[in-house]
């Protein structure tokens, strides 16, 4: 046998071994496999919509939270005692979302809060710094408040009077009738 | 502004159910193809209908961003050849085990019929030997008669290439079966 014989019946050997058919019903159980593998394009489109639905819902409520935290004045609690001044202004906080949880405001509602505006906390907290620091005389201010809270002794304290007047006599304008008859 | 958006829609519709219709069409195409590509590296029936099934519900999935669908079957066949290959892999204990079971049954058969398998055993161990590159070549060369060019396509290789790998496989198939 030749070169090329022998190839020619390699070639057909290989064939044969490789005519092989799928059972019968492989094309109908192939094609079932396929579809049910993944959902027909338009369900796809459909289950796309309504992930992408649910994610906006999702970012409504969170960014509806958010605003309503910022729009609620900020809260220090008194229960805690704060040993400082500038402790009882709370510090800015880096932006943390909400979780809302039965226990959490369970606890809000029980400690007694004071409310400070923003504005005015910041001020505060300004000044502070700045007392601190030492921009701020607060020896000065510290006098202020000490002569405005020393009063003098209220034995010491002379009240003038307003006005002295004297007491109005009104005249009768009648002459007393008993007077006149001369009644006993 | 609905009627337009309802008329995007129905174009959408109908442009899936082109899809769907021209998928079916070379799924009848190409099953017994991809069928045939894994068992010419499994050479176990149910493992290669399992394996072209998986390969044909991957092409199914991906169909819409293939962009050039005339190269389909190609696309289909190299999809196939690797789900085959890993399979082989993972399963080699049990593919042992089975053909130990086919040897054991061909006893029983006539001394021809013992002859032919034998002979068909000593191929597909030769061709097992040869390295992937020039066992791909050889089998798609052995499946529904294709020539060079149409191994070259569905290779995505030049056809100097494959007549290149084709000399060489048999060459070495012919030392190994001496």
């Amino acid at each position: 046998m030749n070169e090329d014989q022998f190839k020619d019946a390699l070639a057909s050997e290989i064939q044969a071994l490789l005519s092989v058919d799928p059972a019968p019903d492989f094309f109908a159980r192939a094609r079932s496999h396929a579809v049910n593998a993944r959902a027909p394009w338009p369900n796809r489109r459909r289950g796309a919509l309504i992930g992408m639905a649910a994610v906006t819902v999702i970012a409504a409520v969170v960014s509806w939270d958010q605003l309503e935290e910022q729009s609620r004045p900020e809260t220090v609690n008194v229960s805690s005692a704060p040993q400082t001044t500038a402790a009882l202004i709370p510090e800015p906080q880096p932006l943390i979302l909400p979780v809302p949880s039965a226990t959490a405001s369970r606890t809000r509602q029980s400690a007694p809060e004071v409310l400070i505006d923003p504005a005015a906390g910041e001020a505060l907290r300004r000044f502070l710094r700045d007392v601190e620091d030492g921009r701020v005389d607060a020896s000065k201010i510290a006098a202020l408040q000490v002569q405005a809270m020393e009063l003098e002794p209220a034995a010491d304290i002379t009240v003038t009077p307003i006005a002295a007047f004297e007491p109005i006599i009104i005249e009768p304008l009648m002459p007393d009738i008993r007077e006149e008859r001369g009644n006993p | 502004m609905q009627e337009y958006t309802g008329w995007i829609a129905d174009v959408e519709l109908s442009m899936e159910r082109d899809l769907e219709r021209e998928f079916e069409v070379r799924l009848a195409e190409s099953s017994t193809l991809a069928f045939r590509v894994a068992f010419g590296v499994l050479r176990h029936r149910e493992d290669a209908e399992d394996v072209a099934q998986e390969a044909l519900a991957r092409a199914y999935r991906n169909f819409r961003k293939l962009r050039d669908r005339d190269r389909f079957r190609s696309w289909l066949v190299r999809i196939t050849w690797r789900l085959a290959i890993d399979r082989q892999r993972t399963d080699r204990r049990r593919t042992a085990r089975e053909r130990s079971d086919v040897a054991h049954s061909a006893a029983d058969a006539l001394p021809e019929t013992i002859a032919k398998r034998e002979r068909a055993d000593r191929l597909w161990q030769a061709i097992d030997a040869l390295p992937e590159k020039l066992r791909v070549v050889t089998i798609l060369a052995g499946i529904e008669e294709h020539d060079t060019r149409e191994v070259a396509l569905l290779l995505g290789l030049p056809q100097g290439t494959v007549k290149s790998r084709l000399f060489l496989a048999r060459q070495r198939l012919k030392e190994l079966l001496r």
